[in-house]
């Protein structure tokens, strides 16, 4: 059995790495390579700030109110943001996009339709039978900023999990991990028998095996005295220091959910589990 | 020196719907081009996925992600033997192609085969003379002449923007190992085909013949003869197929088109340019500019182009139709295409085969680039140059 062989990508305008063990290096090698164009099609399938993109597509076809097809991946995710929205009552929105951009709390403005509207919320989007969607407010648009990473982590292990790895830690930026199979020694680390330790900075870590983990912060400070993550119900964005840190089966979940719990508690510190 | 970026009609970007009932699609090969192909086609209207196949249970789970709704078979004859279906994709490996297609244009089927035709010169003849058949329909994969943004660049080369051709050439980047990952040894073997001599023609066969389809379209001239150099410059899985080739195609005259592809390096991607005495083209999948030398003519489209910044020079965007375009707030979409290359070629393809009307890429058209991919393996092979055996 080989070493575990450590991969890396820059994408979403982050950093992605996979740690894969268990097989020969050469199916580890394949596997990775599959893996991350997979990573490389979810940031060029989501990215609003492509022009290409199957989300911005869908922004500027679906503005005018039009029901528009997309493709069923797509739909199957906006199906989970939707459930999210509503377990969440509202907390986690996807529509937040144009908000974050009319207040320039991003560095660079996601392409927009020229019909955009900043407003509108998750539930007035309608997701229609045979892969369609309608925007029912002229001018709203998504971003799903808040649950792509998390997306991408999920199907980059489904081709890794079938094309046979038996272990791997994939993460997105830090701040969403996945962790399938036993793990094993990396780094200078010992394997731990009941999974990964992940650490929370500056709190207590997790050990997490076969199930994901994601981070979602708020930190202003003096020089951007509002955070980056807005407050649906508000409009606003959030202006308290918080970490929310949610553990789910699929880092998809994990990914949207932080971002809710994050809105919802308004403790410094929160957490919750949805294994 | 100015570029200009093409931007074609609003009506090539967002074409219309084929007008009749719904095609019923069947997707063979649920593998990287299928699984594009499925999430493509579930975008354009006036079709619906209805079945899809492959022989290897992995790629059939992805394929069952993209299209929830279709029947899943284990192999492409079986889902050509159940019927229901009126057209079918086939993305299989292209070493399959052959059998599967001659099985669908027997029935009748509608085919749309991805490009190159075949591996070998036997298979793409066999192919060839199924689709002399009564009956048979089919178009071949290749995009340039439905991919609106390279229409756009052709009308401009055809009015005489380069005057005389000076030079051809084209390159393809990708980092990649063709060797696939599976979890058994037979079906790692089964899925890694592209780097099987037995089973692909490798990066000629898969690439080469869609640059020269380009060129083909783009010039109205085929290559007469071609000669190729390659090796393996970093992919030691065993393939005795070179991952890094350079090909040079005799064209028209004294004229040649040069091409380096390569699986060993990203850096560059995919480009093919076109140059003549008075400017060259470029053309990059969903982009193409027009580089001007300073003593060309102004053609008078040029006053409406909007200034880009191209490395250290300084030219034009050509933005057809931009009122049009922002009046439908997609005016950011205009600088490139908003669809993909695959996405134009399927639309064409179903809105030709509701309609009953000509393929947009028949036979006639596939074939002399298909035999050039090949050919082009040999020479690397023999080191010796070959004869494409047609002509002009």
């Amino acid at each position: 059995m080989s070493e575990p062989v450590l991969y890396g990508l820059d994408a979403m305008r982050t950093c992605f790495e996979l740690v894969l063990h268990g097989a020969e290096p050469a199916l580890l090698s394949a596997a990775a390579a599959e893996a991350l164009e997979e990573i490389r099609a979810a940031e060029a399938q989501l990215s609003i700030f492509r022009a290409d993109s199957w989300l911005t597509r869908l922004n500027l076809d679906a503005a005018s109110g039009e029901a528009v097809r997309v493709p069923a991946p797509l739909h199957a995710l906006l199906r989970v943001c939707a459930a999210v929205h509503a377990a969440s009552e509202g907390a986690f929105d996807p529509c937040t996009g144009p908000l974050l951009d009319a207040q320039q709390l991003r560095e660079q403005p996601g392409i927009w339709s020229e019909a955009a509207r900043p407003g509108g919320r998750f539930s007035e989007i309608e997701l229609l039978p045979e892969s369609r969607v309608r925007f029912r407010r002229p001018g709203m648009q998504l971003d799903l900023g808040g649950i792509g990473k998390g997306w991408a982590l999920d199907r980059a292990a489904e081709l890794l999990r079938e094309a046979g790895v038996p272990s791997a830690l994939l993460h997105g930026g830090s701040s969403t991990v996945l962790s399938f199979g036993p793990s094993f020694a990396f780094a200078g680390r010992p394997a731990h028998r009941q999974g990964w330790q992940i650490g929370i900075e500056p709190h207590a870590g997790v050990l997490l095996q076969d199930a994901a983990l994601s981070v979602s912060a708020s930190r202003p400070n003096s020089r951007r005295p509002r955070g980056h993550v807005i407050d649906p119900q508000q409009g606003q964005p959030l202006r308290s220091t918080a970490t929310a840190a949610v553990i789910a089966p699929s880092a998809t979940l994990a990914d949207a959910w932080s971002t809710a719990l994050l809105v919802q508690s308004g403790t410094p510190f929160s957490w919750k589990s949805l294994l | 020196m100015a570029a200009l970026a093409f931007t074609p009609a609003l009506e090539a970007l967002f074409p219309r719907a084929p007008r009749g009932e719904t095609l019923k699609l069947g997707v063979i090969g649920t593998g990287t081009q299928g699984c594009n192909a499925l999430e493509e086609l579930a975008t354009i209207e006036g079709c619906a996925v209805v079945a899809i196949a492959d022989v290897d249970p992995g790629r059939r789970n992805r394929g069952k992600r993209r299209a929830p709704d279709a029947t899943i078979y284990e192999s492409g004859a079986a889902l050509l033997d159940a019927g229901g279906i009126d057209a079918v994709v086939i993305a299989a490996s292209t070493f399959a192609h052959r059998e599967l297609a001659e099985q669908a244009l027997a029935k009748k089927i509608k085919v749309y085969l991805e490009a190159p035709l075949a591996h070998n010169e036997a298979d793409a003849s066999a192919i060839a003379a199924a689709c002399f058949e009564d009956g048979a329909w089919l178009t071949a994969g290749f995009t340039a002449n439905t991919n609106p943004v390279y229409k756009r660049a052709r009308d401009v080369f055809q009015s005489g923007a380069l005057r005389n051709l000076v030079s051809l050439r084209s390159h393809w980047r990708r980092k990649l190992s063709w060797k696939a990952a599976a979890p058994t040894p037979d079906r790692e073997q089964a899925l890694s085909w592209k780097i099987d001599p037995k089973r692909s023609a490798g990066i000629c066969g898969e690439i080469a013949s869609h640059h020269v389809h380009t060129m083909r379209w783009f010039t109205g001239k085929s290559p007469w003869s071609v000669r190729g150099w390659g090796g393996i410059r970093l992919w030691q899985n065993g393939t005795e197929l070179p991952d890094t080739v350079q090909l040079e195609f005799g064209w028209d005259g004294e004229l040649r088109c040069q091409q380096e592809l390569t699986l060993a390096s990203s850096i560059g991607g995919e480009e093919l340019e076109v140059s003549g005495t008075h400017g060259t083209i470029r053309l990059a999948g969903r982009h193409a500019w027009l580089f001007k030398e300073p003593d060309a003519a102004t053609q008078g489209w040029e006053v409406y182009a909007h200034r880009e910044r191209f490395h250290q020079d300084e030219g034009y965007v050509l933005l057809a139709n931009a009122t049009k375009l922002a009046a439908q707030g997609k005016l950011q979409a205009g600088a490139g295409l908003p669809h993909t290359e695959l996405w134009y070629a399927l639309q064409a393809f179903v809105t030709a085969a509701v309609e009953d009307a000509e393929p947009p890429c028949p036979i006639q058209d596939a074939m002399p680039s298909t035999t050039a991919g090949i050919k082009a393996a040999e020479s690397v092979v023999t080191g010796e140059e070959a004869l494409l055996g047609f002509v002009g």
